[in-house]
């Protein structure tokens, strides 16, 4: 079941909502219970048959984190055997992971070289299992560490399955969400929440079904085109590119947004996962606003404990290639993931080195002004962009054919006649890669595709996100401390309500004219 | 908090009862593709001056710009009529054209795009009911009420009401804006008038009945060494009939073979960028299977129409004037042998 479907957001959500406060009047234990039921209802959508994967993951973790949990002493250290337990379900963990995830692309990668034909057979990736997965990681090596403890199964199912956070993140940490779920307030309808809620999953509908979906078309008609072996012109290639970027974009920070508007009206508030990442100055910055639940994963469970930047700049930079590395192969089981993590690890090598030479001669950051954030935000921008053609690439040589297009080196093709240009003229341009077919052949629209272009940098660049907009209504832990530059929501003002309400009928009948589309995410 | 709540609920509430109150009671020509309507007009005028037996060539933009019926009637001496039209429209729309046209004697060559068989749903899209309401209202407004209701309920986006409102306006205080649509609306007798007056006076391409010649072929699809670069289809497809496609199929050849009219089945040209492996024989035996097994005969095999990318226009379902001339010889010779027809010479 799709967030952006009808069978969701007219069925699901509200008798969830509904059943969740109805029960919270009379036991607490008994809405969880429900909740969980709701979740696993909610997974067994898609596939009834990984219900049960999931139910033992949990049951597992459940236990391995309870063996370890006894076994802490009172001032808070692991017990004796914690740690060989702690070792054992981590493994058990990437066993599963690897097994449906990575066993067919390390087997398939073995025939390739090894001119072998074995095979597994079809396995189908359990939805959300990287996320499922590396949630209970994370309170595995939380619980081993004393900062987590949890011996009530249904609470830990909750934890585990809660359904807004399930298929694709945020990761969460058992600190962050049992707490909620132990205060009597959770319980209770908050019609504050519900509102603020409801503008949340109304923005982060609209993000994904009017806006996600508009660049999807787009960007999979030239990345299609250049795996068939067409070899995009420049403005196509870089089109191809930066509808896929927007297109990321919108479908994450609409699902984060659907993720954090619902968890609202249960009265949870889960963690700030996506804060206009294209706005940032650096890498660096733009790691700490994409996915961000993500990247403290694995900054706090695999950079830090690598050795972080404890041991030297050479180990430190080492360090991060191999985090940045590893996190491409979380994305998917592919060589193209790989490579987009390596490059991003070398952008961070580079962003950090440069950092250290700046620090070394003194120079200040900010010291070119507006201008030099302009040029430090696009250049942030199109090393991502070109980034993300790997990570939307089914393979090497479409990458290839895609970033040689936005190199010019497939040539150029301008307007759809040379006009008045003499015929020498044109056979001379035509020789050197210069054609005249359209700025976009491939698909043909020229003037909607700049004006969607336009409209999705303009959202990216200069309108506030939806936190900074809802800073009035968030809290501390889903604001990102900053100010929007615009308008602010306002519950009071009638515009908001018609504004709000005129996005949520939009979409609604966007969604009802066919299938919902999924999020990019979820195959992850 | 809760008045902001119900606030939000009612404006969804009432926006949806405008858009859906907008669809049912107004109509003006809203944006789509009336060039589809034009071309239906000239082409039953057409094909009704034509006398029987004829061939009539029916099927999306593969057909209008991939046969040259002129060059069939000429090479086989029998009428023919491309009655080609969009791969947009639904599969029920072609065939109702087919059974507007036929007469007893005649055949139909149906060469649908793969996406045809693969159909699976009763339900519309909006770009149906987008051109449905623009220039085939009066046939959606003989749908029963529920009828209709279910397929604005199913497809209709808020753009398509919004549209409504402004293109009634536009026609009753600046006309000249949307002047082109309101041309295509005209009378049948107009449009043919202006069709006869205009016929094949396009000296480029486009969708326009100055561009159609009298057996219904576009003109002006001269290669001009574009070397189309786009998407396209797998060779592998089709491979079967899908449950929808089949019941609209079925009755279709059922009622032609009781009126003597003889229906052929043909493929669509493949856009091939490199050679394709072995698949596609695969797929072509089961389609094969599929056509005979719901009444239905094949023309040719599908290897036939592996085009390379200089062969077609703007689309990979729009031949050029070139890979045309190719595509229908073949598809004479095919007809030579099928029909067992004498020849003319040119």
């Amino acid at each position: 079941m799709l967030f952006n479907s009808l069978s969701f957001i007219g069925a699901f959500l509200p008798v969830v909502v509904l059943g969740f406060f109805l029960l919270g009047r009379f036991s607490h234990h008994l809405a969880g219970l429900w909740l969980c039921a709701a979740s696993l209802f909610f997974y067994g959508w898609w596939n009834v048959h990984y219900v049960g994967l999931l139910l033992i993951s949990a049951l597992f973790n459940y236990s391995a984190g309870y063996l370890m949990g006894r076994q802490l002493r009172p001032d808070g250290n692991p017990g004796r055997t914690s740690g060989w337990i702690l070792t054992f379900a981590v493994a058990a963990n990437l066993c599963l992971l690897g097994y449906y995830k990575y066993a067919q692309f390390f087997l398939n990668t073995f025939n390739h070289l090894a001119g072998t034909g074995w095979s597994l057979g079809e396995i189908i990736l359990p939805l959300g299992i990287s996320f499922f997965t590396f949630t209970q990681i994370a309170f595995l090596v939380d619980t081993h560490r004393g900062k987590a403890k949890e011996y009530n199964f249904v609470h830990y199912l909750l934890f585990v399955t809660y359904f807004p956070h399930l298929i694709a993140g945020p990761i969460l940490h058992h600190a962050q969400m049992m707490p909620q779920f132990a205060l009597k307030q959770t319980y209770v309808l908050n019609w504050k929440n519900v509102a603020v809620g409801i503008t949340y999953f109304v923005l982060g509908l609209a993000k994904k079904v009017l806006l996600a979906d508009m660049f999807s078309g787009t960007a999979s008609t030239i990345f299609q085109a250049a795996s068939q072996g067409v070899g995009p012109m420049f403005f196509e290639a870089w089109i191809g590119a930066l509808f896929y970027t927007l297109q990321l974009y919108f479908d994450f920070s609409g699902y984060c947004d659907m993720a954090i508007g619902m968890s609202y009206i249960l009265n949870v508030r889960l963690p700030l996962n996506f804060n206009s990442p294209y706005k940032a100055k650096n890498i660096i910055d733009f790691w700490r606003r994409w996915h961000m639940t993500l990247s403290a994963f694995l900054r706090d469970y695999l950079y830090i404990p690598l050795g972080g930047n404890r041991h030297g700049s050479l180990r430190r930079y080492l360090n991060l290639m191999v985090t940045m590395l590893l996190g491409g192969l979380w994305h998917g089981a592919g060589w193209t993931f790989v490579i987009w993590g390596g490059l991003h690890g070398f952008y961070l090598v580079v962003n950090h080195g440069f950092a250290a030479l700046r620090a070394k001669i003194g120079w200040e950051e900010g010291r070119l002004g507006r201008f030099g954030s302009f040029v430090s935000i696009g250049m942030t921008f199109v090393s991502v962009v070109v980034a993300w053609v790997f990570f939307r690439a089914n393979n090497f040589s479409t990458a290839a054919s895609v970033l040689r297009g936005m190199a010019g080196l497939n040539g150029v093709s301008l307007t759809n006649s040379p006009g008045k240009l003499p015929y020498a003229w044109v056979q001379f341009l035509n020789a050197h890669g210069i054609v005249f077919q359209g700025f976009t052949p491939i698909t043909l629209y020229t003037e909607l595709t700049c004006l969607k272009l336009t409209l999705g940098l303009i959202i990216i660049w200069l309108l506030p996100n939806t936190q900074e907009w809802m800073a009035v209504a968030s809290e501390p832990q889903t604001s990102t401390g900053e100010r929007g530059i615009f308008a602010r929501w306002n519950p009071a003002s009638a515009w908001t309500c018609v504004g709000i309400g005129v996005l949520m009928a939009a979409s609604l009948l966007d969604i009802m004219s066919g299938p919902p589309s999924e999020f990019l995410y979820f195959q992850f | 908090m809760k008045t902001y709540v119900l606030k939000v609920a009612a404006t969804v509430a009432i926006i949806m009862l405008c858009h859906y109150a907008i669809l049912l009671t107004i109509w003006s020509p809203i944006a789509a593709e009336y060039w589809v309507r034009e071309f239906i007009v000239v082409k039953r005028y057409e094909a009704a001056s034509m006398p029987s037996p004829k061939l009539i060539f029916v099927g999306g933009s593969c057909t209008l710009f991939g046969i040259d019926a002129a060059q069939v009637q000429k090479s086989l001496g029998i009428p023919a009529i491309n009655f080609g039209l969009h791969a947009g429209l639904r599969l029920e729309a072609h065939l109702a054209e087919a059974r507007f046209v036929a007469k007893p004697g005649d055949i139909v060559i149906i060469s649908l795009e793969p996406a045809y068989y693969d159909y699976y749903t009763f339900r519309w899209n909006s770009w149906d009911v987008r051109n449905a309401i623009a220039w085939d209202h009066e046939n959606l407004e003989s749908l029963p009420l529920p009828r209709r209701l279910q397929i604005y309920l199913e497809s209709s986006d808020i753009l398509i009401s919004l549209d409504l409102l402004w293109s009634d306006a536009a026609e009753h205080f600046f006309p000249a804006a949307i002047h082109r649509r309101l041309q295509a609306m005209a009378p049948e007798q107009t449009i043919i008038a202006r069709y006869l007056a205009e016929r094949e006076t396009s000296r480029a391409f486009a969708f326009a009945i100055n561009n159609i010649d009298a057996n219904g072929d576009v003109l002006n699809t001269q290669g001009t060494g574009l070397d189309f670069r786009g998407n396209t289809w797998a060779p592998t497809r089709p491979s079967t009939i899908s449950p929808y496609a089949e019941s609209v199929l079925t009755p279709f050849l059922a009622e032609m073979k009781s009126r003597r009219v003889r229906v052929i089945f043909d493929y669509t040209p493949y856009l091939v960028y490199e050679k394709p492996g072995e698949e596609w024989k695969a797929s072509e035996a089961r389609f094969q299977e599929e056509i005979h097994r719901i009444g239905g005969e094949l023309l040719e095999r599908r290897d036939a129409f592996f085009y390379p990318s200089t062969l077609f226009f703007n689309s990979n379902l729009h031949l050029n004037a070139e890979g045309r001339e190719l595509r229908t010889q073949t598809l004479i010779e095919a007809l030579k042998k099928r029909l067992g027809l004498p020849t003319v010479a040119p």
